[in-house]
C-alpha cells in the first residue's frame, strides 16, 4: 500500500528545493581535489589499491559516504515536507455524525488496547481530517444513546468529547442512537440555514455490530457508513446464565446452574470455578463446542444459608466482563401472608401444615379490616408478600401478590372512582352487589360492567391444568367437582391455570411486578339461607395441600426469596424495604454508596446498575437485601464483529454495508522522517569529525 | 645528525667483533679449520717436504732428530672483508630520522666494530654516480669512514638490482656483506639478493622501514606521489584501505624474510624508531653478526 501525500509547498519552492541535491553533488566534486602527499614509495599503496579495485563501485560509494549522507538528509527533509501518511481515508461531505458503540462487547481486547479505544482513535483521526467549516457531532450508545457532543466545528471540543467516552457493561441497541442522530442531523441542517447541506451528512457507525436490525427509523439524507471494529478471529467464552435454586425438600441445599456460550470457531475446554464469599467451593471442567451454548450445574451446595456466589470461568479471552457472574443467596425467609376470610377451614388447615408453617407466617383476618386505615397503609406499603382474598376484594390492589377465591380483583381505575364516590365497602364484599358502576370496568378480569354480569358456569368439568406453572406442579385436578364458578377473561399477559369445559376458571396475571391469581370458584360458599356449603370437593383431594404449598412457595416468597433477582447492567431495579422508610442506601460493587428516595409506588427505583456485581441496600444500618447485576447477554458475549458486507445492518428500508478495509487512521510519518534526518545529520557530523569511513 | 656515533656507543662497540658465520662453521668441522696456511706466528701443522717448497719453512730440528724433511705450516692470519651496502635511493630519504641517516648510523657502528678489530671495511652505495669508496683498515680510519658516510646523499633513481650487480662485479671474495635498504623497488628485490647470494658471502639484509610506512597516518582524499619515479596513486584513506595496506605490508615483509631465510641469508627488519645501539648491541648480536 502506498502512502498518500499532502503537498505542503508551492511549485516554485519545490523547484528551489529540488536544486539542493544537484548543488550538493556539484560542491562535492569541486571539493574533491586530492591533496598531494609525497611518500617513499607508492609500491605498497598500489598493491593495496589494486586489491580494492575489484569492488571499486562499492569502494566509490564508500568514498562518497559523506555525499550520500548529505543527499539522504535532503531527500528525507523533502519527503517529510510531502507529509506522507499511511492508510488514510478521506472524509466526504461537511456534516458528520459519529456513532460510537460503548456497549459491553466493545470492551473486548481483541484489538489493542480495546475495541472502544480503537474506535475512539479512528474517530479522532477522522476529526483531525475535518476541513475548517465542517461540523460533526458525537453520539455514544449502548442500550441507550447519549449525545456527548452536539454539532460543532471545534475540533478540540470533539476530541475531548471522544476521549470522554467510557466503556459500559450494557447491551447494545442501535435504535435510540439512530433516532438521536437523525433528529440532530435535521436540526443541524436547519440551524445552518441550508436545508440540503444540513440534512445530507455522513453517519459513521463504529461498532462491532452486535445488535438486532432496527426498523421504523428514517435516516433522511444521512449517508450511513458502518465501520466494524474488532478482529475477525475474536473468540470469546461467556457466562450467559447463572442461577441458584434451593432444593424443594431440603432448604439447606442450593443447586447452582450455569450456561456458557462459545462464540469462537474452536471447541474450548475450560475450568469453571464457583466461589462463595470469595472462597472457592467448587470447580468444574466444561467443554463448550464452537458456536454453541452449554448448560451445566454444580453438585448441590450444603449449608449455604446466605452469601454471595461468584462464578468465574478460567479462560483467557478478549472480553473479561462475561467471565464472571454473581448470584445472591438469601436466608430462607418465611413469607408474610394475610388471609382475608370470613371463615374457610379447608384453606386454613392447608395453610397451617408443618410444611406451610416453614414457608410462611399466615395471619387470618376478617373482611372488615379491608376498610381499616392500618390495613390500607400496610397493604400499600407492601408489608405482605401475599394477600389471599376469600370471597372479598379490596378497594385498591395492594403492593403484594394476591390470590382471589370466588371474586375478581378490582380494576384499578374503577376502584379509584369508587373511592372517590365513597361507595359502601360492604357492597363490594357481596358477590351479588347491585351497585352499578356504569362508567368503569368492573374488573380487568372480565368484560362485565358489574358483578352481576360476570358469566357464571355451573358444574364445569376440568379439562386441563397448566402443569408447567410452578403453582400447578404436583397438583392433579382431573376428577375435581366444582359447583359453580365465575368464568375468567384473562387480562393481557395472563395465563390460564385451570381450563374447564365452560372456560377458564383459574388464571394468573402480572401486575406491576406482582402477580395476581384468581380462582373463579369458591371453596366454601354460603347457601341461600346462610348455611356454609362446599362448592368443590377439591379440599378432600391430595392435590389441595400441595397446591397451597405451591402458593406459599411461589407467591409468598417461601424458600425462594425475592433477593434472587438478577438484573442486567443498566436495568431498573425496584427495591422494597422491609419497614416503611423514606430512603434506602445502596452499596455498589465499587464500595460507593448511593441514597435512593422512595418512588411513586412505595418502592425505591434504582437505576445505577451499570457495574456487574452484587449490590446491597440498607435501611438505616440494616441490610435490607441484595441483588446481583450480570451481563447475561449471548449477543454481547458473541464478540465476533458483524461482517457488514455479507450481513449488512438493516435500518428501515436501508442496508448499511461496511467498507471492508476502512481505516480512518491517518498515520503521519513526517515527524519520524525528520527525526531520521536528524540522525543522519549527526552521523554525518560524526564521520566528518572522526574520518571514520565505515 | 652531527654525530654518527656517540662516544658512549663507540666505547661499547669497541668490545664487539664481527663474526663471519661461514668461517665459524669451518672451525666446527675441524679439517677445514685453515684453508690457507700462511705466514703468521701461529703454528698450524707439519707436512712432508716436496721439492720446490720454500726451504725457509723446513723444521730443521725435526730433521735432526728424524732425518726427514718436514715443512712447518702456519695459520694464515687473514683479515675479514666487511662490506656495507647502503641503498641511497630517494625513498630512503623519509622518516624521522630518515631511513638514510639511520642506515648511515648503522653502517658507522658496524664498520667501527670492523675497524677496531682490524678488518677490511668497505662502504658502498647503490647510486650510479657515486663517490669512490675507500677501503678502510684500522682504527685510525674511523674518521675517514665518518667523513665518507657524511658525504653520502640520497640520490635519484636507483635500481636495487643494478646497484647490487655493479657492487658484486667490483667486489669479489669472501666476507660479510650487509645490505641496508628498504627493498622498495618496483622491479622487486629478488634479483638483487640473488646477485649477493652468488658471491658466496655471508649476507645480511637489514630491511629499514620508517614508522610512516609501518603504520601510515593518512587522512582524507590524497594523491600519493612516489619520491623516486613521481608515480601518483590516488587514494581515499579509509579503514578498509588501511587494513588492506597493512596486509600488503605484512605480506611484503614476510615475503622478504622467507626469501632470505630459505637462501641462508640473514634478514633483519629495522624500524627507524629502534635506536641503532640497541639494534647493534642486542639484535644483531643475537643474529650473530657481532659478538
Amino acid at each position: 500500500m502506498w502512502p498518500n501525500f499532502i503537498n505542503m509547498l508551492p511549485w516554485w519552492q519545490w523547484a528551489i528545493l529540488s536544486l539542493v541535491p544537484p548543488a550538493i553533488i556539484a560542491l562535492y566534486f569541486l571539493k574533491l581535489r586530492r591533496e598531494p602527499l609525497e611518500v617513499p614509495s607508492t609500491y605498497l599503496w598500489r598493491k593495496s589499491i589494486e586489491d580494492l579495485h575489484v569492488n571499486s563501485f562499492w569502494q566509490r560509494l564508500r568514498k562518497n559516504l559523506l555525499l550520500l549522507l548529505q543527499i539522504l538528509l535532503v531527500l528525507l527533509v523533502m519527503l517529510a515536507l510531502l507529509r506522507p501518511s499511511w492508510r488514510s481515508s478521506s472524509l466526504v461531505g461537511d456534516r458528520f455524525v459519529f456513532l460510537i458503540d460503548n456497549s459491553a462487547s466493545m470492551s473486548a481486547t481483541d484489538v489493542a488496547p480495546s475495541r472502544l479505544e480503537k474506535a475512539k482513535r479512528q474517530v479522532r483521526a477522522l476529526v483531525e481530517q475535518m476541513a475548517s467549516g465542517d461540523k460533526a457531532m458525537v453520539i455514544s450508545f449502548s442500550d441507550g444513546a447519549n449525545v456527548v457532543q452536539q454539532y460543532t466545528e471545534n475540533r478540540r471540543l470533539l476530541q475531548r468529547a471522544i476521549n470522554g467516552i467510557q466503556p459500559t457493561e450494557h447491551a447494545t441497541n442501535l435504535l435510540p442512537a439512530l433516532k438521536l442522530a437523525a433528529g440532530a442531523a435535521a436540526e443541524g441542517g436547519s440551524s445552518g440555514g441550508d436545508e440540503e447541506a444540513g440534512a445530507s451528512g455522513t453517519l459513521y457507525l463504529f461498532s462491532d455490530g452486535k445488535f438486532p436490525n432496527v426498523e421504523d427509523v428514517l435516516l433522511g439524507n444521512l449517508k450511513p457508513v458502518f465501520v466494524p471494529v474488532g478482529s475477525d478471529e475474536a473468540a470469546n467464552i461467556g457466562i450467559i446464565a447463572f442461577n441458584t435454586k434451593r432444593n424443594e425438600t431440603d432448604a439447606d441445599q442450593v443447586q447452582v446452574f450455569f450456561q456458557l456460550a462459545n462464540s469462537g470457531e474452536k471447541d474450548e475446554e475450560l475450568d469453571v470455578a464457583l466461589y462463595r464469599d470469595n472462597q472457592q467451593v467448587d470447580a468444574k471442567r466444561v467443554t463448550v463446542p464452537a458456536g454453541k451454548q452449554v448448560g451445566d450445574d454444580f453438585p448441590p451446595l450444603r449449608g449455604a444459608a446466605e452469601g454471595i456466589l461468584r462464578l468465574q470461568i478460567r479462560h483467557k479471552d478478549p472480553l473479561a466482563l462475561d467471565n464472571k457472574a454473581y448470584a445472591v443467596l438469601e436466608t430462607p425467609r418465611r413469607g408474610r401472608v394475610l388471609f382475608v376470610t370470613s371463615g374457610n377451614e379447608p384453606v386454613q388447615w392447608a395453610l397451617s401444615t408443618l410444611e406451610a408453617q416453614l414457608r410462611a407466617e399466615v395471619t387470618i383476618v376478617s373482611p372488615e379490616v379491608l376498610t381499616q386505615e392500618n390495613h390500607l397503609k400496610a397493604a400499600a406499603a407492601g408489608n405482605y408478600d401475599l394477600i389471599i382474598y376469600d370471597r372479598c376484594r379490596p378497594q385498591v390492589m395492594p403492593q403484594s401478590n394476591t390470590l382471589f377465591l370466588g371474586q375478581l380483583p378490582p380494576a384499578a381505575e374503577g376502584e379509584r372512582i369508587i373511592a372517590a364516590t365513597k361507595a359502601v365497602a360492604d357492597n363490594e364484599k357481596e358477590k351479588k352487589t347491585t351497585a352499578k358502576k356504569p362508567d368503569s370496568a368492573y374488573s380487568l378480569w372480565s368484560e362485565a360492567a358489574n358483578a352481576d354480569e360476570v358469566p357464571v358456569a355451573k358444574l364445569p368439568q376440568v379439562l386441563d391444568t397448566d402443569r408447567n406453572h410452578p403453582l400447578m406442579q404436583l397438583v392433579e385436578l382431573g376428577d375435581m367437582f366444582i359447583g359453580s364458578s365465575l368464568l375468567l377473561d384473562l387480562p393481557p399477559g395472563g395465563k390460564t391455570l385451570i381450563e374447564t369445559t365452560k372456560g377458564p376458571v383459574a388464571g394468573i396475571a402480572p401486575r406491576e411486578g406482582f402477580e395476581d391469581v384468581v380462582f373463579g370458584f369458591e371453596i366454601i360458599t354460603e347457601g341461600d339461607d346462610g348455611e356454609r356449603l362446599f362448592n368443590t370437593d377439591w379440599w378432600r383431594k391430595q392435590s389441595f395441600p400441595s397446591f397451597w404449598l405451591n402458593v406459599l412457595s411461589y407467591l409468598a416468597g417461601g424458600t425462594q426469596s425475592q433477593a434472587a433477582i438478577s438484573v442486567r447492567p443498566g436495568e431498573l431495579v425496584r427495591l422494597r424495604s422491609i419497614t416503611p422508610v423514606d430512603q434506602v442506601e445502596v452499596l455498589m460493587p465499587d464500595a460507593k454508596r448511593v441514597k435512593v428516595a422512595k418512588g411513586k409506588s412505595n418502592d425505591f427505583p434504582f437505576t445505577q446498575t451499570d457495574q456487574q456485581g452484587v449490590y446491597q441496600f440498607y435501611e438505616g444500618d440494616q441490610v435490607a437485601g441484595r441483588f446481583a447485576v450480570n451481563l447475561f447477554d449471548a449477543g454481547e458475549s458473541d464478540i465476533l464483529p458483524r461482517d457488514g458486507l455479507e450481513n449488512p445492518i438493516q435500518v428501515g428500508p436501508m442496508e448499511i454495508t461496511s467498507s471492508a478495509d476502512f481505516e480512518a487512521t491517518r498515520q503521519e510519518t513526517w515527524k519520524f522522517l525528520l527525526i531520521l534526518a536528524l540522525v543522519v545529520l549527526l552521523l554525518e557530523w560524526y564521520i566528518y569529525n572522526r574520518r571514520v569511513y565505515i | 645528525m652531527d654525530q654518527l656515533l656517540s662516544p658512549e656507543l663507540m666505547h661499547r662497540l669497541e668490545r664487539l667483533e664481527l663474526v663471519s658465520r661461514k668461517i665459524f662453521l669451518g672451525r666446527m668441522k675441524g679439517e677445514r679449520r685453515s684453508k690457507r696456511k700462511g705466514q703468521s706466528v701461529e703454528f698450524a701443522d707439519f707436512r712432508n717436504y716436496t721439492p720446490g717448497d720454500d726451504l725457509r719453512f723446513i723444521d730443521w730440528n725435526l730433521y735432526a732428530r728424524l732425518d726427514k724433511l718436514f715443512l712447518k705450516l702456519f695459520m694464515e692470519e687473514e683479515d675479514l672483508h666487511f662490506y656495507v651496502v647502503i641503498d641511497t635511493s630517494a625513498s630512503m630519504d623519509f622518516g624521522t630520522p630518515t631511513k638514510l641517516d639511520y642506515a648511515k648510523q648503522l653502517a658507522a657502528a658496524l664498520c667501527f666494530v670492523g675497524l677496531v678489530r682490524a678488518d677490511r671495511v668497505k662502504v658502498e652505495t647503490l647510486s650510479p654516480g657515486k663517490l669512490p669508496s675507500p677501503i678502510l683498515r684500522g682504527r685510525r680510519s674511523t674518521w675517514r669512514l665518518f667523513d665518507y658516510l657524511k658525504q653520502i646523499e640520497p640520490g635519484g633513481e636507483t635500481s636495487l638490482a643494478e646497484g647490487v650487480k655493479s657492487f658484486c662485479l667490483k667486489n669479489s671474495g669472501k666476507g660479510i656483506v650487509v645490505l641496508i635498504s628498504d627493498l622498495m623497488d618496483k622491479h622487486g628485490y629478488e634479483s638483487a639478493l640473488r646477485y649477493l647470494l652468488a658471491q658466496q658471502m655471508d649476507v645480511y639484509v637489514i630491511h629499514t622501514l620508517s614508522a610512516e610506512e609501518l603504520d601510515p597516518d593518512v587522512k582524507g582524499d590524497l594523491k600519493l606521489v612516489d619520491a623516486e619515479d613521481g608515480d601518483e596513486a590516488e587514494i581515499t584513506a579509509s579503514a578498509p584501505l588501511l587494513k588492506r595496506y597493512r596486509q600488503t605490508l605484512n605480506a611484503f615483509v614476510e615475503g622478504a624474510r622467507q626469501f632470505c631465510t630459505r637462501r641462508g641469508m640473514n634478514y633483519v627488519l629495522a624500524s627507524n624508531q629502534v635506536p641503532v645501539d640497541q639494534l647493534v648491541a642486542s639484535y644483531l648480536r643475537k643474529r650473530g653478526l657481532v659478538r
